[in-house]
């Protein structure tokens, strides 16, 4: 008895590898390739997959491993990586580190005129690298990438929504968190929208490959910049403030009362709060009797088509892509996950019109996000935890140590 | 304290301090001598190395001068001499080695090795593919592939040599049996030596074997790493990487304000310090739990012991990361704390560097005490009991007995358990890596995109190259260095320690 | 690193004491115990002995507070696993809670587990892993330990110094490598177990300290009259050695079906982002992966308290072995 057991075991190890391995001789199809997706989006790409190869012009039938790989982790596994997905889904401001690092190929001239006509003005500039009319990297697949404040009514009074100083009271006055990161990894992002309000500017313009000039304008350590720091300095003093970016701190034993987050977020701040969720543009702070209103950055997810050494197989990849990033895609994406589009067609949708997140983070103080080389972020997060523990008097050190430490990032090979 | 050697009788008519200091004093004179006596040790093994180096060339030559006909064929058709005399088995062994090396040479090993200088010339370009217009990758040289390879075939070639040695001296012995008018082995002996006095052979040739490829030959090729400009732009693919010495230990070393010289020194103090208090706080703690639980009138001592053990059976990606989550900054844990009153404000435990190296020690405490309190329950229980006894005729208290009995034979016993436990735990991932991931991170310390932070280890900060920002070549260069760490202590502990062990004991 | 393979590292390492160069076995040293003669002879005074029912009630006290210290400890020792088992079972929503006790029971979250995630998978393909590595592992570790133990050939001891000094890198530089020579040979992405299965059992003849500290204890006379019996080595391996090796085989065993469970860093990168190829560990983590905790966390308990049952059982059952093995390791190592 044992002794078939045990043969029945063997007998499963051997053969599971021979199904592994029949699974990927393709039937009828003619190109097998893998497809990374965001979180949500899994079944949807692979319905949407089926009607490409039911609907396309050329006949041509892909075959698709389809993988839920979050935006943030793709560019890190797509680099360097000779078995990367052959389309992906990144996050914008990953683009040149994406670009410098091969990770990428061009989009064709048919392909680029698609995307040019069919997407808003924003999505297609922030994926062209080397300024205007410099190539096209990639197939803008949402314009949504900001961020808005969600509250709790129960606790921020109505008319407090748009001051800052009003909000701390409020949270402090409850025992709750004001979450918004901006002293912790990824806080960079957020950090920024309190320099942009006081009229500051970071920009970095790169050349066609993604690599950084040595053009770049940055005023953070100027007289804005000293305002935009003497706001945050409200915020980081207060015990109300949680370095966190996550709804789901609604819900936490110490639960927030305000979180600054992405509009991915709503769904989980829904969850947490119900009918108590409130929504809204970022608040302003109040410096020498001066008000400004934090920036939000805007941003874009896309699609891009990892270097192929077959023409044919490019040529239909980047048809596949154009279809999975057209407004019948985007339309069904914003249905099941709520993505924002970046297709002019579908943001005049009803439906899509109608969103209250989407509506907010438009009715917010844009800023578009472009390239930043990716220790920037590093050395704005050290930017505010310099002026969490400085002197209210001496903000001026922490941006002179944040001015020093920009020549640096170009040399750095990153 | 005089330094002169004390007799027996001179030590034990010492108070006890002196005798501390004079111990103390004798381990810090003893090094000059001891390192002295390393390098000895290894001018001799050098020495005797090149010797017998030289005895085999001379045996090689002899070989060929006086042999057989045979003999010298076999210089070139290996296994000639044992086919020629009736070893089928040993003489098809030898010649198939050889075809199959001479095959592989001719068809993989000299383009890998010819390209290994260089680690490939050709770039990879992308051109315009004339009837779609689409732009294309046409791949070249791929450097990775080339040191890979490279690397391999240089292990065939050696491995080619040895057989080759091997048969040489195996044409030596049949000369030397031929000529005494003795029988040769036959095939059946061959075999039959396999199962019985060169069974390790059969035993050890898989295992081996495997240890080579999967270990050996991964990390020479991660060394050679530390010594290329290989990382996530030079990848080898699209750009080649090359060659470029010692730079990337330069750069680590390089005095001065830059961020990766300043997280280094950071990052290896901590990991030290880390690894001194993981070690430590679990070793006496466990024992003083052990200890407990062993102490005469204390019932059920099974159940305790049970219920410590079971966190061993639970994976640690479960409850480390549970117990990070409750130590979070508006976790349960300050929420109770904040409702009963004893706090006002919420603590950050991961959020203040000193507050969160003290939580992973603390942490670690947990996790390790069960381990260590399983070790010293058996030891402890080996213990004489008559010292004991004793001890407590003499009239020593609880605390006294654990200093005169408990502690040295423990440290005794367990004395190299510690040094392999703080080696461990200065490559301790799981702890780190689920608790904090190496936070409060500190912006400063990044380098090359790789995040670093308060409670970052060496070992964290290289996963975070290796899997984060493909910083392979500096990921590489740490590697070497906590290798060297750890070796050096080991070192250093087992040249100061006498050895209370030694294999044969047993016997 | 896996819990698994810390204790491994424990064991790992081998003297190098006295002659890091030498190739012959180390002669016997005196046996010498001094920290026990220093321990007898440091009692100078004699405070005779008084022995009175104060003594007892005294006693009777610090026991009693054993007990409750005792009892404070397991408390929290065990406080994290009943957490575990509690968030397992709470219905209400699928984040992070900010309390203990469940508002909703139930097993919603077992049920999401097996019908709605991949988990069965995983856990299949972890424990096929487990049972090979468990039988390959075994098989290479007593093959090098008895081979170490018993025969003396040349190089033996070079041998198991240069497997304490490549013990000493830190493996996961080595990662990069092996994902790239498993994609060569298609065993990475969705078939991840198979070369994840060649990766734990090929090297997994370092492992064998333990193993030869056990053999080196059993008396080589009894090698030696079954040699005059006539018996080659390997029947005495076979016949004679690995019957008294019990304990230590099922140790060896038990620690490598341990070891796939825990593994969630080689595991995730061999799989290459393809959710197919996981095992549990790299899968549940994925559950909980930034942009999914929020649906998962709950799952993702229900997910830990399945896998650390049966080990938890098997570890219950078989904890004897493993106090031996590694009590063992600890002295000799």
């Amino acid at each position: 008895m044992r002794k078939r057991a045990a043969a029945l075991l063997l007998s499963a190890l051997l053969t599971l590898p021979a199904i592994g391995l029949c699974a990927c001789g393709g039937g009828g199809y003619d190109y097998e390739i893998t497809v990374w997706v965001g979180e949500g989006t899994k079944t949807l790409t692979e319905k949407q997959i089926g009607d490409f190869n039911e609907t396309n012009e050329a006949g041509i039938k892909f075959k698709a491993t389809v993988l839920e790989v979050s935006e943030s982790v793709a560019a890190g596994d797509a680099i360097g990586n000779p078995s990367a997905a052959d389309i992906a889904c990144f996050a914008q401001d990953q683009e040149a580190r994406l670009v410098r690092r091969n990770a990428l190929s061009p989009l064709g001239t048919t392909a680029a005129a698609a995307v040019r006509e069919a997407n808003d003005a924003d999505s297609v500039a922030a994926l062209t690298l080397g300024g205007e009319g410099g190539t096209l990297w990639g197939f803008p697949l949402t314009s949504d990438n900001g961020y808005i404040m969600y509250y709790d009514k129960s606790v921020i009074a109505e008319e407090d929504v748009s001051s800052l100083e009003a909000l701390i009271a409020d949270c402090e006055a409850a025992g709750r968190n004001f979450a918004m990161n901006l002293t912790e990894t990824g806080g960079g992002w957020y950090t920024a929208a309190f320099f942009y309000a006081t009229g500051c500017r970071s920009e970095w313009p790169t050349d066609d490959g993604g690599s950084f000039l040595t053009t770049y304008e940055d005023d953070f350590n100027s007289e804005n910049g000293l305002i935009a720091a003497q706001g945050m300095k409200k915020l980081l003093d207060s015990t109300a403030y949680l370095a966190s970016d996550k709804a789901s701190t609604f819900g936490a034993a110490i639960p927030s009362a305000v979180v600054v987050s992405g509009i991915w977020d709503y769904n989980t701040a829904k969850r947490e709060l119900g009918e108590n969720l409130g929504i809204a543009p970022l608040p302003s702070f109040t410096v020498d009797g001066e008000s400004y209103t934090l920036k939000t950055y805007l941003g874009h997810k896309f699609m891009g088509i990892k270097p192929q050494t077959d023409a044919y197989r490019a040529l239909y990849l980047q048809q596949l892509a154009t279809y999975l990033t057209s407004e019948k895609c985007q339309l069904e994406r914003f249905e099941a996950v709520g993505w924002g589009p970046s297709n002019l067609k579908a943001q005049e949708n009803e439906a899509v019109k109608g969103s209250e997140a989407l509506r907010v983070l438009a009715e917010s103080n844009i800023i578009p996000q472009g390239q930043y080389p990716t220790d920037w972020w590093a050395s704005v997060v050290r930017l505010s935890q310099n002026i969490q523990n400085s002197e209210a008097d001496a903000l001026n050190v922490p941006l002179g140590t944040y001015e020093s430490s920009l020549a640096g990032l170009l040399s750095s090979n990153n | 304290m005089d330094k002169e050697q004390l007799s027996a009788a001179e030590y034990l008519r010492l108070r006890r301090w002196e005798r501390l200091v004079y111990r103390i004093s004798k381990f810090f004179t003893s090094i000059p001598g001891r390192t002295k006596s390393f390098f000895l040790k290894l001018k001799n093994a050098l020495g005797s190395f090149f010797r017998a180096l030289w005895a085999n060339l001379v045996e090689i030559w002899t070989t060929f001068r006086e042999g057989s006909w045979q003999t010298r064929v076999s210089f070139l058709v290996m296994g000639f001499g044992s086919l020629a005399h009736g070893q089928i088995v040993r003489g098809l062994a030898f010649l198939l080695l050889e075809s199959a090396f001479i095959f592989y040479m001719i068809f993989c090993g000299a383009y890998w090795l010819g390209k290994f200088g260089t680690l490939g010339t050709v770039e990879t370009i992308q051109v315009r593919d004339p009837e779609t217009g689409i732009m294309v990758t046409q791949y070249g040289d791929n450097s990775f592939k080339i040191l890979l390879y490279g690397l391999i075939t240089l292990f065939f070639i050696v491995a080619f040599l040895y057989t080759w040695r091997l048969n040489v001296k195996q044409n030596h012995i049949i000369d030397g049996i031929l000529a005494s008018g003795k029988k040769l082995k036959s095939n059946k002996d061959d075999l039959h030596s396999l199962v019985d006095d060169s069974f390790h052979k059969s035993l050890l040739s898989l295992p081996v074997f495997g240890i080579v490829m999967f270990t050996v030959l991964p990390i020479i090729f991660m060394i050679l790493v530390a010594f290329t400009n290989y990382d996530a732009t030079n990848d080898g693919r699209f750009n080649l990487f090359r060659w470029v010495g010692l730079e990337n230990f330069g750069r680590l070393f390089s005095f001065g304000e830059s961020g990766i010289t300043v997280a280094f020194g950071e990052i290896l103090a901590w990991t030290l310090i880390w690894a001194f208090f993981a070690t430590f706080t679990n070793y006496f703690l466990g024992m003083f739990v052990a200890m407990m639980i062993n102490k005469k009138g204390i019932k059920i001592k099974k159940v305790w012991r049970t219920l410590l053990v079971l966190t061993i059976a639970v994976p640690q990606f479960i409850s480390l990361l549970y117990i990070s989550n409750l130590f979070a900054e508006n976790g349960i844990v300050n929420a109770t704390l904040m409702s009963w009153k004893w706090i006002k404000e919420p603590i950050k435990f991961w959020g203040d560097g000193m507050l969160a190296k003290v939580m992973v020690i603390v942490i670690n405490i947990w996790v390790g005490i069960p381990y260590l309190m399983l070790i010293t329950t058996g030891i402890l229980m080996n213990i004489p009991q008559d010292l004991y006894e004793s001890a407590r005729i003499d009239g020593a208290n609880v605390f006294q007995q654990y200093c005169k009995i408990t502690l040295p034979y423990m440290l005794f016993v367990t004395g190299p358990y510690l040094l392999n436990s703080f080696i461990s735990n200065i490559n301790n991932f799981n702890v780190i890596y689920l608790l904090t991931g190496g936070r409060p991170w500190e912006p400063a310390w990044m380098v090359n995109g790789t995040p670093a932070g308060k409670t970052s280890i060496l070992i964290t900060w290289l996963f975070g190259m290796t899997s984060d920002s493909g910083d392979y070549k500096t990921a590489s260069v740490i590697g070497i260095l906590i290798f060297a760490v750890c070796a050096i202590l080991s070192l250093i502990v087992f040249t100061v320690m006498p050895s209370n062990r030694r294999e044969d004991d047993y016997s | 690193m896996t819990e698994d393979e810390r204790i491994f590292e424990f064991d790992a390492e081998e003297s190098i004491a006295g002659g890091e160069f030498d190739l012959e076995p180390a002669p016997l040293p005196p046996v010498e115990e001094p920290a026990l003669i220093r321990a007898q002879t440091a009692y100078g005074e004699d405070k005779g002995s008084r022995r009175n029912s104060s003594v007892r009630v005294r006693s009777r006290i610090v026991n009693t507070i054993i007990h409750i210290v005792l009892a404070v400890l397991c408390t929290v020792w065990i406080l994290p696993f009943v957490g575990i088992l509690l968030e397992s079972f709470r219905c209400e929503s699928p984040g992070l809670a900010g309390y203990l006790i469940p508002k909703q029971w139930g097993f919603d979250n077992y049920v999401r587990l097996f019908t709605e995630t991949q988990f069965p998978r995983w856990f299949l393909q972890t424990f096929l892993m487990g049972l090979v590595t468990a039988v390959v592992q075994t098989a290479f570790v007593l093959a090098v330990s008895y081979a170490l133990s018993r025969h003396r050939f040349r190089g033996r001891r070079l041998l198991m110094n240069l497997m304490l000094i490549f013990g000493m890198f830190p493996g996961f530089l080595t990662l990069i490598l092996l994902r790239t020579l498993m994609q060569d040979w298609g065993l990475a992405d969705a078939n991840a177990p198979f070369g994840l299965a060649i990766i734990y059992c090929a090297s997994s003849g370092m492992g064998y300290y333990i193993a030869k500290g056990f053999f080196d204890t059993i008396p080589r006379s009894l090698d030696e009259a079954a040699r005059v019996d006539g018996a080659s080595r390997m029947q005495i391996f076979f016949k004679l050695i690995l019957p008294l090796s019990k304990p230590i085989i099922i140790y060896t065993v038990l620690m490598a079906f341990m070891a796939p469970w825990g593994d969630f860093v080689m595991a995730r990168f061999m799989a290459n982002n393809n959710d197919a190829g996981y095992n549990v560990a790299a899968g549940l983590q994925w559950l909980i992966s930034e942009t999914k905790v929020d649906t998962n966390y709950t799952t993702f308990c229900a997910g830990g308290v399945v896998v650390a049952l049966p080990i938890t059982i098997l570890f219950m059952c078989l904890q004897k072995y493993y106090v031996a093995g590694v009590t063992g390791g600890a002295v000799k190592g």
